[in-house]
């Protein structure tokens, strides 16, 4: 606990309480960070295609919400401050996500048999027929991203072009100025442009 | 590129819809004489086209990786300036850490829902009974085998009839993670093999009985907890009973019928409850 510096007082005395075993500290948790937990399952339900109902939403928040407080909120003391708790706690409801979802393919697997052989695709079961263009562009460009950019260029291109993230939402976060920005973008974009492997995908047709 | 020319990044927010007023007026004035700024804006906008146009949420995306913790940080922007590059490079490569850097710093939904009651009530009952029952064990020195010869009576039956061993369960009963599995051998050739989960804090049986090695049909099993009792009921054709919920305190299964010559047998387990000790 020693390194959660920067992080608020009342946040700090809200998981000592808990994993003392405090029990209204729970329901001031909850109360706390639900709305969050359940964010992270409908964003995790939109970005994978899970396609999941009400019903198993509520099931995956139940086990998410649990895993955090359940046995005296055990799970909370590997948080080290090395983030916000906020941070924290979307990223444990969002492995929730990834691991029903991963039980839900290898589910959807088993139940289609002429799968079997080699590696299982998971591709196909994530999402449908009509994609698979999309989905080849987007594995192309992910490689010539990976190729071509670095680092910062790359996951710029990708926040503003995947992730539909604005000129200045990146800038902001980055600490550039807008201008810095689409200058900094506009060369990603050139060294893209350049790159044979994924040309044929805007040259003119 | 002439001196006149726009800049890079004036060409891109043009193509991008976020150059305003009259910079806007004076580049889109440009380019439509410049034949090298109509080229390039031309590139971009098939360029940019294409990127928006592939699809989100790629399968890869859906992964748990180890870095996900530093990219919690990354995104907090509490990391020291190094491990913030290596963070980057590995952002670079990693489809589900940047799509989870993208949620994190996607500004949260005011209008998102809190989660259903009805969830955080049942968190709150698996709160509860986690609290009464920290752990469940079988205490070695209440479990144990009992017959009711002498209280019921049946021992008119005469006792030969039905020799029953008397060996503690505890000698038998094995400790496993979330689970203690239980073997009984009576010397009339009736068994009990069973195991007791040990599930956030509610415990349940389940249980195979046998007569001579075979499923014990004609044998009735009943359950009492401290505050219910359950069947008797006949096991299904492999002999089985359960999941049947325990409570903490006396347990008592009761075996009856035909296979026992009329007599019964009690078997008691007694859960109690004390500290779990610490991991899993």
């Amino acid at each position: 606990m020693a390194t959660r510096k920067n992080i608020d007082r009342d946040v700090i005395e809200l998981v000592e309480r808990l994993t003392a075993g405090d029990s209204d500290a729970w329901a001031e948790f909850i109360e706390r960070y639900r709305r969050l937990i359940y964010s992270a399952i409908v964003r995790a339900n939109a970005r994978f295609h899970a396609q999941w109902d009400e019903t198993t939403m509520e099931e995956i928040f139940e086990e998410a919400l649990f895993k955090l407080v359940r046995r005296r909120g055990k799970a909370l003391a590997s948080w080290k401050g090395e983030c916000k708790l906020e941070t924290w706690i979307y990223r444990i409801a969002r492995n929730v996500c990834v691991d029903t979802l991963r039980k839900q393919v290898h589910r959807r697997e088993c139940d289609e048999p002429g799968q079997q052989d080699g590696e299982p695709d998971r591709s196909t079961a994530l999402s449908t027929a009509s994609d698979v263009g999309r989905r080849d562009l987007r594995m192309s460009l992910d490689q010539a991203i990976e190729r071509t950019l670095s680092p910062k260029e790359a996951l710029v291109v990708r926040l503003i072009y995947f992730e539909g993230f604005t000129y200045r939402e990146v800038a902001d976060r980055l600490g550039m100025t807008v201008g810095a920005m689409s200058g900094f973008v506009y060369r990603a974009l050139a060294k893209l442009r350049r790159d044979g492997g994924v040309a044929r995908h805007w040259e003119e047709r | 590129m002439r001196s006149t020319c726009p800049s890079e990044g004036e060409l891109l927010r043009l193509v991008e819809g976020t150059l305003g007023g009259s910079d806007r007026e004076r580049v889109e004035s440009h380019v439509a004489t410049c034949e090298d700024c109509g080229a390039r804006v031309r590139a971009l906008e098939r360029l940019t086209e294409a990127l928006r146009g592939a699809v989100r949420g790629a399968p890869e995306e859906a992964a748990s990786c180890r870095e996900s913790e530093r990219v919690s940080g990354y995104a907090d922007g509490t990391l020291a300036a190094g491990e913030a590059s290596q963070v980057e490079a590995h952002l670079a490569r990693c489809p589900s850490c940047s799509a989870l850097l993208a949620d994190l710093w996607r500004s949260p939904d005011g209008a998102a829902e809190r989660g259903p009651d009805r969830a955080v009530d049942r968190v709150l009952g698996r709160l509860e009974r986690e609290g009464r029952s920290a752990v469940v064990r079988i205490a070695e020195r209440t479990l144990t085998v009992v017959t009711d010869f002498a209280r019921s009576g049946a021992a008119a039956l005469g006792a030969g009839l039905l020799p029953v061993s008397e060996t503690p369960l505890a000698a038998a009963a094995r400790a496993e993670p979330g689970e203690i599995r239980l073997s009984w051998v009576g010397s009339g050739g009736i068994a009990l093999e069973g195991r007791v989960r040990l599930r956030e804090g509610a415990p349940t049986l389940i249980a195979r009985v046998t007569a001579d090695g075979k499923p014990a049909r004609a044998i009735s099993v009943a359950l009492r907890t401290p505050g219910s009792t359950r069947g008797p009921e006949s096991p299904d054709p492999e002999g089985r009973i359960g999941p049947w919920p325990l409570e903490i305190g006396r347990n008592t299964v009761v075996l009856s019928g035909i296979d026992l010559d009329g007599g019964r047998l009690e078997l008691e387990l007694e859960l109690v409850t004390h500290d779990r000790p610490d991991g899993e």
